[in-house]
């Protein structure tokens, strides 16, 4: 599967990347919602990890412009933040498959919640 | 001569200022925890170097910031803080060669950019070493980039108000209005800067508090082609004699 991680730290996001590719999947990682977009065009992702917190565009006005885009309608989107999750209102119509407080999750329960999205879509 | 009730509301703005500060700590901290916590994971399948070393750098930057906290906390304490004689290019030097790991890890090109010789300028080394190890960490570690071979300056020039040091890189400039809106929302939001930083930027701000300290303030400046936070400390000609 390929996956879009957009995780703006960089030891995180290697971490993350070396545990997905274990479980054989193709990870391209950004760090900006700009960036994330151009390469999701080129990438044609099947899930995409978003972290909320990002420099400039945040992870919320990410996911509006993702959506907006009739083939990334249906794409699945973990939602991995540090932002307080008890605090936020994510709209049903963004399609967020999974929302996970950074803090409290650990390596397993992410490719956890990767599976379970992968095992829906397919 | 103050009043007591304008001691009572000068504790209060300060306890207010700490507190304030200690949540964006706080929010910080969540970062290289995590880190930890998942490295550890890590190594329990693999015995990697890089992990180990992953770990003890990450710890160094939590200690780092939790340091400068307590230093900035702790700033109105004579034991503590005094202003001395120092060399600013002697500190950057030094901070430089610490950072220089964390660069690495962010795929940054560091450079020291001290050219001349600087007469010394009245601050504290500690406060001082603290306040731009702290802020070379959050243009370091916050600002991240999609973009290839960063260039991150620990920099000193002079100026017509004095000796200007600080951290400057490459990417977009932070705005004046971005730092004041962040100096007004730290602690109170989890993202104060989010035009230049993705994280609570505690460093930053630690940074800040540490600068004025030693009374000056952190303000968005230039270095040659880059741009970044700096700090101006006035340069005295009686301590260009010592």
């Amino acid at each position: 599967m390929k996956i879009l991680l957009i995780e703006p730290d960089n030891l995180l996001a290697e971490i993350y990347v070396r545990v997905l590719k274990e479980e054989g999947h193709t990870i391209l990682r950004v760090s900006s919602a700009q960036a994330a977009i151009t390469q999701a065009d080129k990438l044609s992702p099947d899930i995409v990890i978003l972290e909320l917190q990002l420099p400039f565009h945040n992870g919320i006005e990410f996911l509006y412009e993702f959506r907006s885009y009739s083939e990334w309608q249906k794409i699945p989107v973990i939602i991995n933040t540090f932002a307080d999750i008890r605090k936020i209102f994510i709209s049903s119509s963004l399609g967020v498959s999974k929302l996970l407080y950074k803090p409290n999750t650990s390596l397993r329960q992410l490719l956890r919640a990767v599976n379970y999205a992968i095992s829906v879509t397919s | 001569m103050f009043s007591l009730k304008e001691e009572e509301g000068n504790y209060l703005v300060e306890h207010i200022a700490n507190d304030r500060l200690l949540r964006a700590v706080a929010e910080q901290l969540k970062l290289p925890l995590l880190q930890i916590v998942h490295l550890a994971d890590l190594m329990q399948s693999s015995q990697e170097e890089s992990d180990l070393r992953n770990v003890r750098y990450v710890a160094q930057t939590a200690l780092q910031l939790v340091d400068g906290f307590l230093l900035s906390a702790d700033s109105r304490n004579q034991e503590v803080f005094q202003l001395e004689p120092v060399s600013i290019a002697s500190v950057l030097n030094d901070t430089a060669h610490k950072l220089t790991p964390m660069a690495r890890q962010n795929e940054c090109k560091l450079e020291l950019s001290v050219k001349g010789r600087y007469e010394p300028v009245m601050a504290n080394h500690r406060f001082l070493e603290s306040a731009l190890m702290l802020l070379g960490y959050g243009m370091i570690e916050s600002r991240s980039a999609d973009s290839d071979n960063r260039q991150v300056l620990l920099a000193a020039h002079k100026s017509n108000r004095g000796l200007v040091a600080g951290v400057f890189d490459d990417l977009p400039a932070i705005g004046i209005d971005s730092l004041r809106r962040g100096r007004a929302l730290f602690g109170d939001t989890r993202q104060p800067v989010p035009s230049a930083f993705s994280s609570s930027s505690a460093s930053i701000f630690v940074a800040d508090a540490l600068f004025r300290a030693m009374e000056t303030t952190l303000y968005p400046a230039r270095h040659r082609r880059f741009t970044g936070l700096a700090a101006t400390f006035h340069l005295s000609t009686q301590l260009s004699i010592l």
